[in-house]
């Protein structure tokens, strides 16, 4: 028996999948932590041990203040990766295996620091 | 006490935690707004989240190439919108940068040039913070 909640005005009974906030029978999109790591200068590669022993779902956001030399206002944000850093090129980028995630950069010069959202869920889905 | 909902032939004592559709001891992803924009190939499109803190954001978004004679072409897919395109005279990217009660979506090149033409891409915005 499936457990289903639909949005506001449509019918469970009959709404397609689309209209319901939960049903059981599918997989949710759930947390399983979220870590910070910097890559200071000189590093080009950092590991977050998750050892779910299977490679899970993940997103990695960068924290800057700038995207390339002529944008910068000085505020913090949040931005995704893999992204490029400069217009040369140099990338940010990272992997998931089945005990970590690797992040990886091609510049030494710079420090960064990154977020690390890692899901429950496996490519299995 | 956790609320759990195994995947058909787990066990719910399983300590995996892909075995369970859903499992209360992980918080959901939970959307707070979503939606579609449309942004000049040299622009900015601003998104109010108002959320007070920086959330979790997904983009995505047609990219632009040039056709190698000068002109841009776009793409008909969406990518994830952290695109760049490197090319031997002008190189065009996008990129979102994710604020505290905002998101800008940006799309420029390395000429600064206003090429004409629009580009369009959805967002989801979600309730966690990063």
């Amino acid at each position: 028996m499936a457990i289903k909640i639909s949005k506001p005005s449509y019918d469970v009974l009959t709404t397609g999948n689309i209209n319901l906030s939960f049903n059981s029978e599918l997989a949710t999109h759930s947390i399983y932590n979220v870590s910070t790591i910097t890559l200071g200068t000189g590093v080009t590669s950092g590991t977050i041990s998750h050892n779910l022993g299977y490679p899970p779902k993940a997103w990695v956001f960068l924290e800057d203040t700038k995207v390339f030399s002529g944008d910068s206002d000085g505020t913090a944000f949040l931005r995704r990766i893999p992204c490029y850093v400069d217009y040369a090129g140099n990338w940010l980028d990272y992997y998931v295996g089945t005990a970590n995630l690797v992040i990886n950069k091609d510049v030494t010069g710079t420090s960064y620091t990154f977020k690390a959202i890692i899901f429950t869920r496996s490519p299995s889905i | 006490m956790p609320i759990k909902i195994t995947k058909p032939g787990k066990d719910i004592s399983s300590t995996t935690p892909d075995d369970f559709y859903l499992d209360s001891n992980y918080p959901l992803l939970k959307v707070s707004s979503f939606g579609t924009f449309t942004t000049n190939i040299l622009g900015k499109v601003t998104i109010t989240h108002s959320l007070g803190y920086k959330p979790f954001v997904l983009v995505m978004s047609q990219f632009v190439d040039t056709d190698g004679l000068g002109s841009p072409v776009k793409s008909t897919e969406y990518y994830q919108h952290d695109w760049f395109v490197l090319g031997a005279s002008v190189t065009f990217y996008g990129y979102t940068k994710i604020y505290d009660n905002t998101i800008d979506i940006h799309i420029s090149n390395t000429d600064v040039d206003p090429t004409p033409g629009t580009v369009n891409g959805f967002y989801y915005i979600f309730k966690e913070e990063v």
